[in-house]
C-alpha cells in the first residue's frame, strides 16, 4: 500500500515539475512544433554610379528548398542531387547543418532556367520540396568595375564558423569581394519571414502574419560609368597593342586608379584582367572556376589595392622630400652625374646615361638615378623610411574595399628580418630609387601623389559617396577619417610639384603630355621585376595650377613607364577633361 | 446502514462511482484526442468516440454479468481451464496468423475492433493465482515458490509471458510477470523468495537487453529523449511537450495542439499526455485522485474479504487496474521507459476496456458475496470492527505491516 502511495507521490511531483515549474518551456516547445517559419530573403541594395545610373540590381530568381522532416528518403535526395547538380554529400551536409532550425533547407540558390524546367517536370513526385522565389543579383554590365563592386556568393562554412557575417545559415548569400563584401551589412537588409501553422507532416493548416523583408540600402559610387567603361576598354586595348607591338609581349595585367586630390573620391579603378561576377551568382561552374582560378594573371586580384609593386622612380619624390625636409640640399645646388656614384661605382643610370651637373628639377624630370643616390647618401635609409611612412607607404590607405595590402617600406629591420643580413649603402641607393625592398600598391602611390598635388593634405580614399534608403532619401554618408595635414613643409611639396611639372615638358620623360589642354605634372617609373620584363609605372596629376585628378597606372611587364603606363594616364586625363569640357 | 458506510467508505459505491467518472473523462478525452486523426484517416470525426462508447456499454454489461454469476463460479477450475486454454490458443493464433501492425503480432482483427489476447492473459493470471493460491491458503499454508500451486502458477505465467514476449511485446510480458510476482507477494510468500525472484528478474532483464541492443538504446533514450528529439526520442519528447505545455489549467477541452499528428498513439497509450495538455495540472490531479479512490475501494474490498480467494482476487484486480494506470502515467511522464501499457478506461482500446471491466466486476462480486455472508450472519453492523481480522495470514490483511 505504501508502495502505491509512493508511486503516486512521485507522479504528483513529476507533474508539478513538468506542468507548473517548466510549463512555459514546454509551451514554447509546443508552439515551435506547430509554427513553421520560412525566410523571405530581403532584396540586396542597388548600386549606382555617380550620375545615378544603375550598375547592379536584382532580378527574379528561384531557390529549391526541402521542408524539414524527421527523415529524408534517400531516393528523393538522389533525384534532387541530379536535378540541381549538387553533390549528394553536399545536400546531406546542408540538411545536417539545418538540423536545429525549423526553416526549410535551401538546397540550391539561383536555380538556372534549364534546371527549373527539369525540376518542374519532376515536381509531382517530389514530396516536401519547395520552390522559393527570391531576388537574384544581377550585374548589369558584367565585367564593369568588378574589382570595385565585387560579387556575392553563398556563405561558406568557414565564414560561418568565423562569424564574419551576422545571423546567417548555410545557403545565405553574402558579399564575397569588393564593395559587396565591405558593405555587406548595409546591402543585405533584413530578411522577413512567413509564419504558418503546420501539422507533423508539414502540411500547412493556417497562415499567420508575414513579416515583410526590409530591402538593403543602396550605394552611390564615386565612379562615373562612361569614364570607367571607356578607360577599361582603353586599358585592355592598350595592353593588346603593347603585346602586339612587340615592346611588351607579356603585358597582360595592369592597374589604374584615379582619385580626386581635393576629397579622396576614387574616379576610376581598373584592374586587368577582370572576370564576370554574374558567373558566381548562380554558383560558378567548375569550368569557369578553373579558368579564373588557374589564370597566371589572377583575374580575381584587385591590383589597385592588393597588388604590391616596387614603386620605381616614382619613389624619388619621397627621397627628394626627405633631402629637402632635412635641409641636405637646396633647389639650385647642382650635383655631378658621372654616370655612376663614386661610393658604389657599380650603380649607375638606366641605359648608361651621363647628364653632368644637374639640379633637383632636372634630376626628377629626367629621372636621374645618380642624383638621388647622392641625396640618399646624405640622408640615410632611416630618414627615407620615416618620410615614406609619412606619405602613407607601409600602411593601408583605409579605402572602403576589403583585403587591402600594406606594402613594405625598406629599412634595416626589414632586411634583417627577410634575409638576416646587414644593411649596406647599396641597399640605401636601391631604396632611394624605389627598388629593392620597397613595395607599394597603386592606391598608396595615388594617395602620396594627391598629398603632393593638394599641398600636404591626406584624404582617405573612398568609393561610396553616400548610402541611400529604398525611397532614395539619404541614409548615411560612410564614415571617413577627417582630412589631415601630413608632416611635410609647403616649400618641399612645391619643389616636388615643380619637378613633376618639368617631367611632362620638353626634355622630360613624358613630354607628349603637352598636347593635353591643361598642364599635367607626372613622374615615370620602372619597377624591376625579377620574373620578367620590368613593370612600367606612371603617376600624374592635373591641372597643375588647381589639381582635380591624380592618376596612377601600372602595366605589369610593360617595360618603360612612359610608353606602357603613360598613354593610359594620358587617356584618363583626356576622358576627364572631355567630360568637364 | 448509516450514511457513512453508504457513501464514502462503502467500497462498492466508491468503485462504481470512480468507474463511471473515469468513463466520462475517458469518453471526452478519446474524442478530443482522436477527432483530427479520425476525420482525416477514418472519414468520420466520431469514429473512435462511438466505438469507445460501445466498449464502455459492453464494459458495464460485463460488470453486471460478472456480478450476477459471482466470482466463485468464474474461478471454478473447469472454467479457469477453459479460459486459460482459450487465451493460450489465441496467443498462439496471434503469433501465427495475426496481422502485422507496427512490426508486431499482437492483435486479432475482428473488423469492428482489434482484439488483443495479451490483455486477457493479464486477467487470467490474476484469476489463476487467486483460485489456486486461495485454495492453498484456505488450507492454512502460505504461498511458496517451491511447492505445487505456486510453482504451477508461475510455470503457466512463464508460458504466457514468453508467448507475449515473442510477439514482441516486452512491456506486457513483464507486466504479466510482475502481476504473478505481486500475487505471490500478497499470498504471503517469504522475503527470501522475493529477493531471489528480484535477482532472477534482474538477470533476465540484463540478458534480454544484451540480446537485443535496441532495448539498451531505448533505455538511454528514456533517460534523455532530447538527445534525439526527431528520431528514437520523438514519442517521448512529444509526450513531454504535450504534458508540460498544459500548465496549471490546461489548454481547454479539444484545444490541445499535439493531436495534430505530432504525438502518435495519442488516443491509446498516450491518452494521458493529451489529457494533461487539455486539462492541465488540475485535471491531472483529478484523474490521479479518481484512480487513487478506485484503488482504495478495491483495496478495502480485498481487506474485508474473509475468503482468501476473494481477497487475492480483489487485490490482484487493484494492481491490474490501478497499478497499470500508475505505470502508464509514469511512462507518459517520462518516469518509466515506454512500455505498451494502456491507461485503464481513459485509453481507447476494446480489449483493455472489457478486461478492466470484468476485473472490476470480479472485485465487486467479492464485495457482494462478503456482504451477503455478513448479512446472513446478521452481523452487518459490525463490519467496520471486523476488518482487522487476519484469518489467513495474507499480506493484504496485515496491511501496512507488509
Amino acid at each position: 500500500m505504501w508502495l502505491c502511495y509512493g508511486c503516486l507521490a512521485i507522479l504528483f511531483f513529476r507533474l508539478i515539475y513538468m506542468q507548473i515549474l517548466r510549463g512555459d518551456y514546454y509551451s514554447r516547445q509546443a508552439d515551435g512544433n506547430r509554427l513553421r517559419q520560412t525566410k523571405i530573403i530581403a532584396a540586396r541594395g542597388l548600386i549606382y554610379d555617380s550620375q545615378g545610373k544603375e550598375l547592379v540590381n536584382n532580378t527574379l530568381g528561384f531557390a529549391v528548398a526541402l521542408q524539414r522532416q524527421n527523415s529524408y528518403p534517400e531516393e528523393l535526395l538522389q533525384e534532387l542531387s541530379e536535378i540541381l547538380e549538387v553533390p549528394l554529400t553536399d545536400i546531406k551536409k546542408r540538411i545536417a547543418a539545418n538540423a536545429d532550425y525549423y526553416e526549410p533547407v535551401i538546397l540550391r540558390n539561383n536555380v538556372p532556367p534549364r534546371m527549373l524546367a527539369r525540376f518542374e517536370e519532376a515536381r509531382k513526385h517530389l514530396k516536401n520540396v519547395l520552390l522559393l522565389i527570391q531576388p537574384e543579383r544581377n550585374y548589369i554590365y558584367d565585367n564593369f568595375a568588378v574589382h570595385a563592386i565585387g560579387y556575392i556568393g553563398e556563405v561558406s562554412e568557414y565564414e560561418i564558423s568565423q562569424h564574419l557575417f551576422r545571423e546567417n545559415s548555410l545557403g545565405s548569400m553574402v558579399g564575397k569581394s569588393g564593395l559587396e563584401k565591405y558593405y555587406d551589412k548595409m546591402l543585405r537588409g533584413v530578411d522577413g519571414f512567413t509564419v504558418e501553422e503546420v501539422d507533423a507532416t508539414g502540411a500547412v493548416v493556417q497562415n499567420y502574419d508575414n513579416v515583410q523583408p526590409q530591402p538593403g540600402k543602396n550605394l552611390h559610387l564615386t565612379l562615373d560609368y562612361n569614364m570607367q567603361k571607356n578607360l577599361e576598354n582603353f586599358t585592355k586595348n592598350h595592353l593588346a597593342y603593347l603585346r602586339k607591338s612587340g615592346n611588351a609581349p607579356n603585358a597582360h595585367a595592369a592597374a589604374v586608379v584615379a582619385l580626386d586630390p581635393r576629397t579622396g573620391a576614387i574616379k576610376a579603378l581598373i584592374s586587368v584582367p577582370d572576370y564576370n561576377p554574374n558567373l558566381f551568382v548562380q554558383g560558378i561552374s567548375e569550368k569557369d572556376w578553373h579558368t579564373i582560378n588557374t589564370s597566371p594573371y589572377f583575374p580575381q586580384l584587385n591590383r589597385v589595392v592588393a597588388g604590391e609593386y616596387p614603386p620605381g622612380s616614382t619613389f624619388k619624390i619621397v627621397t627628394g622630400s626627405t633631402a629637402f625636409e632635412l635641409n641636405k640640399i637646396t633647389l639650385n645646388e647642382k650635383i655631378l652625374d658621372r654616370g655612376y656614384h663614386p661610393l658604389v661605382p657599380t650603380m649607375g643610370n638606366a641605359n648608361g646615361e651621363v647628364l653632368g651637373w644637374i639640379s633637383f628639377i632636372q634630376g626628377l624630370a629626367m629621372s636621374d638615378n645618380v642624383y638621388f643616390y647622392e641625396l640618399a647618401s646624405r640622408v640615410g635609409i632611416d630618414a627615407i623610411a620615416k618620410y615614406a611612412r609619412i606619405y602613407g607607404f607601409g600602411n593601408t590607405t583605409g579605402i572602403d574595399l576589403p583585403d587591402e595590402s600594406q606594402g613594405l617600406v625598406a629599412s634595416k629591420e626589414v632586411k634583417k628580418k627577410i634575409w638576416n643580413e646587414d644593411w649596406r649603402l647599396g641597399d640605401t641607393f636601391n631604396a632611394a630609387i624605389g627598388q629593392g625592398f620597397n613595395l607599394a600598391t597603386p592606391l598608396q602611390l595615388a594617395v602620396m601623389l594627391s598629398s603632393v598635388a593638394n599641398g600636404g593634405m591626406y584624404h582617405q580614399p573612398y568609393l561610396v559617396e553616400k548610402i541611400s534608403n529604398i525611397d532614395g532619401s539619404l541614409y548615411q554618408t560612410p564614415k571617413r577619417l577627417p582630412a589631415k595635414h601630413i608632416d611635410i613643409s609647403q616649400r618641399t611639396l612645391n619643389y616636388m610639384q615643380q619637378g613633376m611639372s618639368a617631367t611632362t615638358k620638353q626634355g622630360g620623360t613624358a613630354a607628349y603630355f603637352r598636347s593635353l589642354p591643361k598642364n599635367i605634372a607626372g613622374k615615370t617609373g620602372t619597377a624591376e621585376n625579377p620574373h620578367g620584363r620590368d613593370h612600367g609605372l606612371f603617376v600624374a596629376y592635373g591641372p597643375v595650377e588647381n589639381p582635380e585628378l591624380c592618376v596612377v597606372a601600372i602595366v605589369e611587364q610593360g617595360g618603360y613607364g612612359a610608353t606602357s603606363a603613360g598613354p593610359i594616364v594620358y587617356k584618363v586625363f583626356e576622358e576627364y577633361f572631355r567630360e568637364r569640357g | 446502514m448509516n450514511s457513512r458506510i453508504l457513501f464514502f467508505s462503502n467500497p462498492k459505491i466508491l468503485v462504481l462511482l470512480c468507474f463511471i467518472l473515469l468513463l466520462a473523462l475517458g469518453f471526452v478525452n478519446v474524442f478530443s484526442a482522436s477527432f483530427v486523426y479520425a476525420a482525416t484517416e477514418m472519414n468520420s470525426t466520431y469514429h473512435f468516440a462511438i466505438r469507445y462508447l460501445l466498449f464502455a456499454l459492453a464494459g458495464m454489461a460485463c460488470i453486471i454479468a460478472v456480478r450476477k454469476v459471482g466470482y466463485y463460479q468464474l474461478l471454478n477450475q473447469n472454467i479457469l481451464l477453459f479460459f486459460g486454454s482459450l487465451t493460450l490458443m489465441l496467443l498462439i493464433y496471434v503469433l501465427a496468423f495475426g496481422p502485422e501492425i507496427n512490426a508486431a503480432h499482437r492483435w486479432i482483427d475482428f473488423r469492428f475492433f482489434n482484439f488483443q489476447p495479451s490483455e486477457f492473459a493479464k486477467l487470467f493470471i490474476v484469476m489463476l493465482f487467486s483460485s489456486l493460491l486461495g485454495n492453498h491458503i484456505q488450507d492454512g499454508k502460505a504461498a511458496n515458490v517451491f511447492h505445487t500451486p505456486t510453482s504451477l502458477c508461475l510455470f503457466i505465467t512463464a508460458i504466457f509471458s514468453f508467448l507475449v514476449y515473442v510477439q514482441p511485446d516486452l512491456g506486457t510480458a513483464s507486466i504479466i510477470a510482475g502481476l504473478a510476482a505481486f500475487m505471490c507477494f500478497i499470498g504471503g510468500i517469504r522475503w527470501i523468495q522475493i529477493a531471489l525472484a528480484g535477482i532472477a528478474a534482474l538477470v533476465i532483464a540484463v540478458a534480454a537487453t544484451w540480446y537485443a541492443p535496441y532495448r539498451l538504446a531505448r533505455i538511454f533514450m528514456w533517460l534523455d529523449p532530447w538527445k534525439d528529439p526527431t528520431g528514437s526520442g520523438y514519442q517521448m519528447v512529444q509526450s513531454q511537450i504535450a504534458i508540460g505545455s498544459g500548465g496549471l489549467t490546461g489548454m481547454d477541452w479539444g484545444a490541445g495542439t499535439s493531436k495534430f499528428f505530432f504525438l502518435p498513439e495519442l488516443h491509446t497509450d498516450f491518452a494521458f499526455a493529451i489529457y494533461c495538455q487539455e486539462n492541465g495540472f488540475i485535471g491531472a490531479m483529478v484523474l490521479i485522485l479518481l484512480f487513487s479512490l478506485l484503488g482504495l475501494g478495491l483495496w478495502t474490498i480485498s481487506r474485508r474479504a474473509s475468503d482468501p480467494t476473494g481477497a487475492l482476487l480483489a487485490g490482484g484486480v487493484c494492481i491490474l487496474v490501478v497499478g497499470q494506470a500508475v505505470a502508464n502515467m509514469a511512462m507518459v511522464c517520462g518516469l518509466l521507459p515506454i512500455i505498451g501499457v494502456p491507461l485503464s478506461f481513459i485509453s481507447y482500446g476494446g480489449s483493455s476496456m472489457i478486461v478492466s471491466s470484468i476485473a472490476l466486476g470480479l472485485a465487486l462480486s467479492v464485495y457482494d458475496c462478503e456482504y451477503e455472508k455478513l448479512k446472513t450472519l446478521e452481523i452487518i453492523d459490525n463490519v467496520e470492527e471486523d476488518t482487522s481480522a487476519n484469518p489467513h495470514g495474507l499480506r493484504i490483511i496485515r496491511g501496512g505491516k507488509a
